[in-house]
């Protein structure tokens, strides 16, 4: 046994890591402190550690899969580890954050404790940590909270915690009257007949409804129950119904999983796990947990969440889209919304002078303030207006509200590439060819006009109802002969079909475009982008560094020559791919024959 | 006169049963297809009132069962229902009611619509 | 020019609002209060200076006191981290939003609160129509009360803030949800006039009753006025819920469009939205 064995603080915050640190010392604890997950790779390699505490999000990385690697190795199986995370970061819904905490239990953490910012986590990690940690391991005796340790970590932790949490937070049970529609339901008891519900759904005796109940093991099983009993209890605002079950197999299984939880929440001693909204410092049962929860939403609006979990920048982006819908700007009513992309958002649009649909992009408000990409912005889209081609939507009018641009363009009914990509069963090999070809020739016909468009990628390439394709957003593309001064402040949008000169901040010629097509349609054909990573750094490193696998590898059914084609368009020097759409369209004309 | 009143809202129970008994009948009510064929069973009905969707048996099972039962193929049928396709109002009447009234529907419309299918048995 | 209702802003956050908006925004600063009115301003803006259940309280009376118009409320605070703003959403507020967020962003998020909300599409209005006409005819025939439309406006989710609420979802030819929402005192009222009764006959059973009837006349009424039509839909069985704060559904490519309607001197509101499946974007 080591000497002198550590705590090994994991955080990306340095302010958060140096207060923490510094009660642990100050409780006799020797602690190590890491920003990222590499830092304390070398901290394990080269130093004994008893006990790490982890935050989940980290910056290179998370904390998950740094658990779960350390449980593959046979030096650092046996480590107990907690994760502790700032409740300024949980901002996920209950439903999100338990299946956080269940899958943190399940890689093995023994604990996972939230920094509510309403006390000081550092007391209640000391106890937690007297706990765990042999007898004896501060190095002074008069720690604050010093209790007697009850147990020791010897061999692989136990799951014994995470039994503690189930029960307050995983029965994320719902009723609904249809099967279509579900409403939050908290069971209050249970027996085999049936159960009580906490509910806002209002019945009447002898009505049937159908219950639903999360079990472990993520499957969801709903079953039919009748209405025996009825009492308002917050009137208006919610029910208890009496529900008497079908008896099923499906409803044994229910009643087991919750009475047990039921039996287990009342003998065992609960304990704060410090949820961010629990106020009480009494340790709140499972009944009372759930019964704080106040939401009632029926599904979660993405673009609501969106927004909350978002880098900052971003969510509020999409606030200021959110707050235009269903207004008028000028003579364009913004009809529904479509999506937000990096720069933009998109509505459907009504023209109400011409009565006819259009789209409507608003410009991020951020971009819309820089002078030189307003500048930049309304040139190029002087330009583009002027193409007219079958292909392409086509911009109708460019304006401003206070100082926020926007364009009015042909509106496409229909979906992206991006989201045919999703459901692969809705491609074939011959029309995807023809998608090529047609955006090539696009393309062609776009570069004679001395434009880039500097974003193809699958999510600005559209299909429309009748099949149509059109290329869109060459709106924010800048035209060819500008200089790097020109790129999107923003950065690109995707970095997966970024091309090497992009992410370099070159100057871009249509060769970067050729190589943006054809990462987008080895996309198509592959299934998977070119290259991937799980951050836009790796990336981009790849695109700039790696060598391509072959088409042909990922994707046996395509031709070598097509195979070939694509390679040659993603070539890392410009100069080593096709000089002109031309060459490029006549060489996939021949695999086609 | 005795009439039931089958509807599994006891709203509209309540709603009809007044109307009913303003011309002078009784009204019975029943809150579900079963209890309708049950009140039946027990006698001394005249006619019937009956909604669509009920849970345990629905007004069209309760309408087919009358019509193929010698003792209730005489008493008459009035549909009462938020279903006003054209459609549902063939199917209800090939089934055997004599009567369909749309909901919503006025003091007036009920009455006379019950009158009606009086007249007519 | 826009009038603001600013809630609880100590006159430090006052300044920093006014940096943010300007001189020229007009607004007007007010303590909160149970029995506060909201009279013809185009936005509250409420500041967050107390515990998050108290915060969701107040939300909740003054969307209350927006009787159902389309008045954005928008809870502001200064704190430093990122507060997720779905549980004043579901509350009832429309946004949440940082003085540590840049101006530029607060100001471009409010301004574009202000916009005025658009007038339906001659298509909209087509599909519209009938529901807003049956729902007149069934207040009058069941009833006896004079129902009027007064506005329409469209959002991206149906967001609950009723005492009560019929919910039918709609499925077949075009799929959807309508939901019609009340306040207890008119459902109770509405309810009693159908059975007519007195108000204090009327116990939970038949405001369930009388709230799922109300819904499935006016899903039954319309549906079929659109027979042979694009809108045409089929119904399932009515949900009744209550208290404020569901949220059914969230629409891309989709408006629902929430009609308010006045009776009795009382507002509710009839939110429809409804996709048909051959428009599928
Ligand atoms: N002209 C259009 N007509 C209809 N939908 C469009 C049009 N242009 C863009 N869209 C839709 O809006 C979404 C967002 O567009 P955009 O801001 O360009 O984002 P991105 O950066 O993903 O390309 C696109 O994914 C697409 O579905
Ligand atoms: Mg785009």
């Amino acid at each position: 046994m080591d000497a002198l064995r550590y705590l090994l603080l994991i955080n990306r915050e340095a302010r958060f890591l140096k207060t923490l640190s510094s009660s642990l010392l100050e409780a006799g604890f020797p602690v190590l402190a890491a920003e990222s997950i590499s830092d304390a790779q070398a901290l394990l390699s080269s130093q004994a550690v008893a006990l790490i505490i982890c935050d989940t999000d980290l910056q290179d990385g998370d904390g998950y899969e740094f658990l779960a690697a350390l449980k593959n190795s046979p030096d650092t199986k046996n480590l107990p580890f907690i994760f502790l995370v700032s409740a300024r970061y949980v901002v996920d819904s209950l439903e999100e954050e338990v299946s956080k905490i269940l899958k943190a239990f399940d890689l093995g953490a023994i604990d996972f404790i939230i920094d509510s910012m309403e006390e000081d986590v550092s007391r209640s990690l000391i106890k937690r940590l007297n706990k765990t940690l042999p007898a004896g391991f501060q190095q002074s005796a008069d720690a604050p909270s010093a209790a007697p340790a009850d147990e020791t970590p010897s061999g692989p932790p136990e799951r014994r915690d995470s039994k503690r949490i189930v029960p307050g937070y995983a029965v994320e049970s719902e009723i609904s009257r249809d099967g279509a529609l579900w409403i939050p339901g908290r069971i209050t008891n249970i027996n085999e007949q049936g159960l009580m519900m906490e509910t806002a759904l209002l019945g009447k005796l002898g009505m049937s409804v159908y219950v639903r109940v999360p079990l472990p093991g993520a499957q969801t099983v709903a079953i039919r129950c009748h209405i025996r009993h009825i009492s308002i209890i917050r009137q208006p605002s919610s029910a208890e119904v009496g529900l008497e079950a079908d008896d099923t197999a499906e409803w044994i299984e229910i009643y087991t999983y919750i009475a047990k939880l039921m039996g287990i929440v009342k003998a065992a001693e609960t304990k704060k796990i410090a949820g961010g909204r629990q106020e009480s410092s009494e340790a709140p049962s499972a009944a009372q947990t759930l019964s704080e929860r106040k939401t009632q939403y029926v599904y979660v609006d993405p673009e609501l969440h969106a927004a909350d979990t978002g880098q900052a920048g971003k969510a509020l982006e999409s606030k200021f889209y959110r707050s235009l819908i269903g207004k008028q700007l000028g003579n364009y009513k913004a009809v529904s919304f479509i999506g937000a992309g990096s720069m933009a958002g998109v509505f459907k649009g009504w023209d109400v002078l011409l009565e006819r649909h259009v789209a409507l992009k608003v410009i991020s408000y951020r971009l819309s303030a820089i002078p030189s990409f307003r500048e930049m912005f309304i040139r190029e889209a002087r330009m583009v207006s002027r193409l007219t081609h079958p292909h392409i939507a086509q911009l109708y009018h460019l304006d401003q509200i206070d100082d926020v641009l926007y364009l009015i363009m042909e509106f496409i009914n229909g979906g992206t590439l991006a989201d045919i990509l999703k459901d692969r069963n809705n491609l074939n090999l011959a029309k995807c060819l023809e998608y090529f070809i047609t955006t090539c020739r696009t393309l062609d016909f776009v570069s004679k006009h001395n434009i880039v468009h500097r974003d193809i990628k699958p999510a600005n390439i559209m299909i429309d109802d009748r099949g149509v394709l059109k290329i869109v957003d060459f709106g924010i593309a800048a035209a060819g002969d500008e200089t790097s001064e020109s790129r999107k402040p923003e950065g690109f949008g995707s970095p997966l079909y970024a091309s090497p000169e992009c992410i370099l901040g070159r100057p871009l010629d249509l060769c970067s475009d050729i190589y943006s097509l054809g990462a987008t349609f080895y996309h198509v054909f592959a299934g998977v982008p070119p290259f991937e990573g799980e951050t836009d750094d790796i990336i981009t490193a790849k695109h700039l560094n790696e060598q391509l696998v072959p088409l042909k590898k990922v994707s046996p059914m395509v031709s070598g020559d097509l195979s070939d084609i694509i390679g040659k368009m993603m070539a890392k020097k410009p100069q080593e791919r096709y000089q002109s759409y031309r060459a490029l369209a006549n060489d996939l004309t021949e695999v086609v024959h | 006169m005795k009439i039931i009143v089958a509807d599994d809202s006891r709203l509209v129970r309540g709603i009809v049963e007044k109307i009913v008994v303003s011309m002078g009948f009784e009204a019975v009510p029943a809150a579900n297809g079963q209890e309708a064929l049950d009140l039946l069973e027990a006698g001394g009905i005249d006619m019937v009132l009956l909604d669509w969707n009920m849970p345990i048996m629905n007004g069209m099972d309760v309408i087919k069962t009358m019509r193929s039962d010698e003792s209730f193929r005489q008493i008459p049928v009035l549909m009462v229902s938020t279903e006003s396709e054209d459609e549902r109002i063939r199917q209800a009447l090939e089934a055997g009611a004599q009567g369909y009234l749309p909901k919503p529907f006025t003091p007036e419309q009920l009455t006379g619509a019950i009158r009606r299918v009086l007249s007519m048995t | 020019m826009k009038k603001i209702l600013g809630i609880d802003f100590s006159p430090k956050a006052e300044i920093a609002l006014l940096k943010i908006l300007g001189k020229d925004a007009y607004i007007q600063y007010e303590k909160f209060q149970e029995t506060i009115r909201i009279g013809d301003n185009d936005m509250v803006l409420l500041w967050m200076d107390e515990d998050q259940a108290l915060v969701e309280q107040k939300i909740g009376k003054l969307r209350c006191a927006c009787n159902f118009q389309n008045i954005p409320i928008i809870v502001m605070h200064d704190q430093p981290r990122d507060i997720p703003s779905q549980p004043y959403v579901i509350a009832g507020a429309t946004e949440v939003l940082s003085l540590s967020d840049p101006a530029p962003a607060c100001r471009n998020i409010i301004n574009g609160y202000l916009i005025p909300g658009r007038e339906p599409l001659p298509e909209e209005k087509a599909y519209l129509d009938p529901f807003i006409r049956n729902t007149c005819h069934i207040l009058k025939t069941m009833a006896g009360m004079d129902a009027v439309f007064k506005k329409v406006y469209f959002s991206n989710a149906i967001r609950i803030f009723g005492d009560v609420s019929g919910i039918m979802g709609l499925s077949g030819n075009s799929e959807g949800t309508l939901a019609v929402t009340f306040y207890w005192d008119l459902a109770k009222t509405i309810i009693a006039r159908m059975m007519n009764t007195e108000e204090d006959q009327i116990d939970a059973e038949l405001i369930h009753d009388g709230v799922s009837e109300i819904i499935n006349m006016i899903s039954g009424t319309t549906k079929k006025d659109f027979v042979g039509k694009p809108h045409h839909f089929e119904i399932t069985l009515p949900s009744v819920v209550v208290g404020p704060g569901h949220q059914i559904g969230y629409f891309q490519n989709t408006a629902a469009a929430v009609l308010i309607f006045e009776v009795d001197g009382q507002a509710f509101a009839l939110h429809v939205c409804i996709k048909p499946k051959s428009a599928a974007a």
